[in-house]
């Protein structure tokens, strides 16, 4: 359904110098910088996708080639078919888009009369329409804010109407940059839930981005890790996962860590595994073989520079399976 | 055609939810009225000093300037009406709303125009009419149905033809990484046509004609009332001519530069 | 403490001299509308003068002196300050300004000074080239006096400006308050026409009396005129009173408008 072969995209961003303002004036400095460089993935109908990249690494450059905002500048998108760019109209009725942190509901009238414009802007019939404000409200509770002008909503209240707004003409493809940030637990759980139904009772094609490692592991079956304008890994979550079940998380806490005991102690930790954080007297140690045998030795081992006083054993969580991935990526 | 009957449809749904916001009380509202009515009062007054001290400007009499200046009135109401939003596309670039409108399958300029509304201006095309009315009564001028129907003709050929120079003068803000746009230097140019734009001399006259008409806003339309100025050509049809010129230049212009377009943001 | 008072005010009128001078587009802007207006003043004026000598004690050429060195000293009001204002307090960034030991009309005034000056000095610039290549004016008669006036014109701006920014802590409609100030303050300071043009009556009012005249009118007329020291110190007096009358209101404001932030909360 959705095919990108190769694409490319750098931008072109002036060079401010502080203090030589004349100059400034004058002449302005450039320099290119190369966003994309060189991605290619297909997407089946029917799939939700988690989309993972740290800021500035080409996340929403890709979004929005293809959306059809930005035109690759080598390789190509095809959408259904189309070029999202292109063909941008066309392929518009059929996509839907929420970019987190930007509105589009026309913020001065009442939520109704918005998204009676998009009825009419995408076409929906009477009863289609009906049928989905209905669906809508189950699900987002919206029917009671329904005549309120969007400007005087609640950010949360506001964002379940965005998300109603990009919903009314039922895309096939949705679009979700960022969806949940600033939300309160409640209408984040609601925006999570109804994305899981879109896509697996309603067949929808979703492509999700956030910073919350534990909402793509709880929704997407398969995800795209984008580092540095290049994709670094494109698979099934579990299989990711699965990859590093043998990490475990090793929580210790200390009573009282003497002074000439801390450079030992600091040796046994870096010895035994990666310190994640360290907290007062706690810390977590990431450790890459968690079998009982090497758990075991590990404790005593760091036991033997400093009594332990508490300690807890976890599994590894998504968060920090991502985060090796990009350390990784960036010591490589 | 089907794609025209689609346009209008939502053009006049967005018009229907606006003026139904009208008929609830604000304050801002009516304080936006208040202080039309007092800028009018202004520029009018201005006018009154004039001709308190000289019979005629340049062979125009009061009545006659009035009628110039009720023309511009009117167009520049009815254009606020429909583009008054354009003046907002370099905000829309930089807050990234913009992104957002090219993801609907609407034209985007057509999605600026209806990003927001400016009732006010509705209040100008109405005084626009008034001032035109009175010029008109003491000029002899009868304000009968056919000249009401040309009046209401040369208000929509003028605002049009402003709207498109409107539009390509924000277009050059995809040409300079959205930072520049002439359409200030274009508004000041159009404060000119305010009176008739013979008396600032033949060449700004055929600059204000040929290359950025805006003098079709208040001169050419008054001229055809008062014939102050030989013209060969039938002015609707130079006026329809100039439109489709730059509704093709326009259209052009605005596209190539959605193809510099290159987001906002990381 | 008093001389960090003092490099605080020169702080702000950095940040505000810094702000004018990097967006390219603005300065390009201010120059075409400097020519624009006297291009157009020009014309309407050579329209308006025909064959009469002398309008109100003017000759034509005295009229054209007056139009160019009153397009120079508008270059007062290029900043949108309501406007800024505005966007301060419907963000709740003026919450922030509140929160610190800022004396926030203090600030504006400087700022603004910053903001202003560069303009106002390129401005007299440009008025002096003209002086000498295109249109002949003549030399002021009192440069110091000049520019002193200049300086007390740009100070009683600021402080109306400020209070009439006060008044978007009660509306949201800025872009209305800042052209009815705009238009409010060109009227009645003579920016668009002397105010010996006012009739009989309302003179004594407008010149001597009210602020606004000492905004263009007057400084004008010390540029033009030979005003004796006595004079010139009897209008210093004035003006001096009406800008801190303009200090002291916007104060009062302010403390009104405060107390009103609080009571709204967030």
């Amino acid at each position: 359904m959705i095919e990108v072969d190769n694409i490319k995209k750098s931008f072109v961003i002036p060079v401010k110098k502080d203090g030589r303002f004349l100059k400034n004036l004058m002449r302005r400095e450039y320099i290119r910088k190369e966003a994309v460089k060189g991605i290619s993935f297909s997407i089946d109908k029917g799939e939700l996708i988690g989309y993972i990249g740290l800021n500035g690494a080409g996340k929403s450059t890709t979004i929005k080639m293809l959306c059809g905002i930005l035109k690759p500048d080598s390789g190509s998108i095809k959408v259904n078919g189309l070029d999202p760019f292109e063909n941008r109209r066309e392929n518009n009725m059929n996509m839907g888009v929420l970019f987190g942190q930007r509105g589009q509901l026309w913020t001065d009238l009442p939520v109704q009369d918005s998204f009676l414009l998009l009825k009419k802007i995408y076409n929906v019939s009477n009863e289609d329409y009906k049928k989905r404000i209905e669906f809508l409200d189950n699900e987002l509770n919206i029917g009671e804010i329904m005549k309120i002008p969007v400007r005087k909503l609640s950010l949360g209240q506001r964002m379940r109407c965005e998300f109603a707004g990009s919903l009314i003409h039922w895309p096939s493809i949705i679009y979700l940059d960022e969806p949940t940030i600033g939300l309160d637990i409640l209408t984040k759980k609601k925006a999570l839930s109804l994305i899981k139904k879109l896509n697996e009772k309603c067949g929808k094609t979703i492509i999700f981005t956030t910073h919350n490692m534990q909402d793509i592991e709880d929704l997407c079956d398969r995800v795209v890790l984008i580092d540095n304008g290049k994709i670094i890994y494109d698979g099934k979550t579990q299989k990711l996962k699965a990859s590093y079940t043998n990490q475990k998380i090793l929580s210790i806490t200390f009573d009282y860590i003497g002074n000439n005991d801390k450079e030992n102690l600091i040796k046994v930790l870096k010895k035994s595994g990666k310190i994640l954080n360290t907290c007062n007297n706690s810390l977590q140690l990431l450790i890459n073989d968690g079998k009982i045998h090497n758990m075991k030795n590990i404790l005593n081992e760091i036991n033997k520079v400093c009594e332990i006083t508490d300690y807890d054993i976890s599994s590894i969580k998504f968060e920090n399976i991502i985060e090796n991935i990009y350390t990784i990526e960036a010591k490589s | 055609m089907g794609n025209f009957r689609y346009y209008i449809s939502i053009i006049i749904t967005f018009i229907k939810f606006n003026i139904k916001k009208l008929s609830e009380y604000r304050v801002d509202f009516y304080l936006g009225v208040f202080l039309l009515l007092i800028i009018q009062f202004l520029n009018l007054s201005f006018f009154y000093l004039i001709f308190d001290a000289v019979p005629e400007i340049d062979g125009w009499n009061l009545h006659e300037i009035l009628l110039v200046y009720g023309f511009y009135t009117l167009n520049c109401g009815f254009f606020i009406f429909l583009f008054g939003k354009l003046r907002s596309l370099k905000a829309y670039l930089y807050s990234g709303e913009f992104e957002i409108m090219l993801t609907r399958p609407i034209p985007p300029i057509l999605h600026i125009l209806i990003s927001g509304f400016n009732e006010e201006s509705i209040f100008e095309i109405i005084l626009g009419f008034i001032i035109i009315f009175y010029a008109m009564n003491n000029l002899g001028i009868s304000f009968n149905f056919i000249n009401t129907i040309i009046i209401i003709l040369f208000m929509i050929l003028g605002s049009l033809i402003f709207g498109a120079i409107a539009i390509i003068a924000e277009s050059i803000l995809f040409y300079t990484r959205y930072s520049f746009t002439p359409i200030d230097s274009i508004f000041s140019l159009a404060e000119f046509t305010k009176y008739p734009i013979s008396i600032f001399g033949i060449v700004f006259q055929k600059i204000l004609t040929f290359i950025i008409p805006l003098g079709f806003l208040s001169y050419y339309p008054a001229n055809y009332f008062l014939n102050k100025e030989t013209i060969k050509v039938n002015i609707f049809f130079a006026e329809g001519v100039i439109l489709c010129i730059l509704i093709i230049v326009s259209k052009i212009f605005f596209n190539k530069g959605l193809k510099k377009y290159e987001g906002n943001g990381n | 403490m008093k001389r960090l008072k003092i490099s605080k005010y020169f702080e702000w009128l950095k940040m505000g001299a810094k702000i004018q001078l990097f967006d390219r587009g603005i300065l390009l802007e201010n120059i075409f509308n400097f020519i624009f207006q006297i291009f157009l003043s020009y014309f309407l004026w050579k329209g308006i003068y025909g064959s009469n000598k002398i309008l109100n004690g003017r000759n034509f050429q005295q009229m054209i002196n007056y139009i160019i060195l009153s397009v120079g000293i508008s270059n007062i009001f290029v900043y949108p300050n309501i406007y800024f204002m505005s966007m301060d307090i419907k963000s709740g960034n003026i919450a922030y300004t509140l929160l610190k030991p800022i004396d926030y009309q203090m600030q504006f005034i400087f700022k603004n000074i910053g903001i202003v000056l560069p303009i106002l000095v390129i401005s007299i610039f440009s008025v002096l080239v003209f002086q000498i290549f295109i249109f002949s004016i003549d030399m002021p008669v009192n440069f110091i006096y000049f520019v002193i006036s200049v300086f007390l014109s740009l100070l009683t701006v600021i402080t109306f400006d400020f209070i009439l920014g006060m008044v978007c802590f009660w509306t949201e409609n800025s872009w209305g308050v800042s052209t009815l100030e705009f238009a409010i303050v060109s009227f009645f300071s003579g920016r668009l026409i002397p105010l010996d043009f006012f009739p009989k009556n309302f003179r004594y009012l407008f010149i001597e009396i009210l602020p606004f005249s000492g905004i263009i009118y007057t400084p004008i007329d010390i540029y033009q005129n030979y005003w004796s020291a006595n004079d010139f110190l009897m209008y210093l007096i004035q003006q001096s009173g009406w800008i801190i009358i303009l200090l002291l209101i916007g104060r009062y404001i302010f403390n009104i408008a405060r107390n009103h932030v609080f009571i709204n909360g967030g």
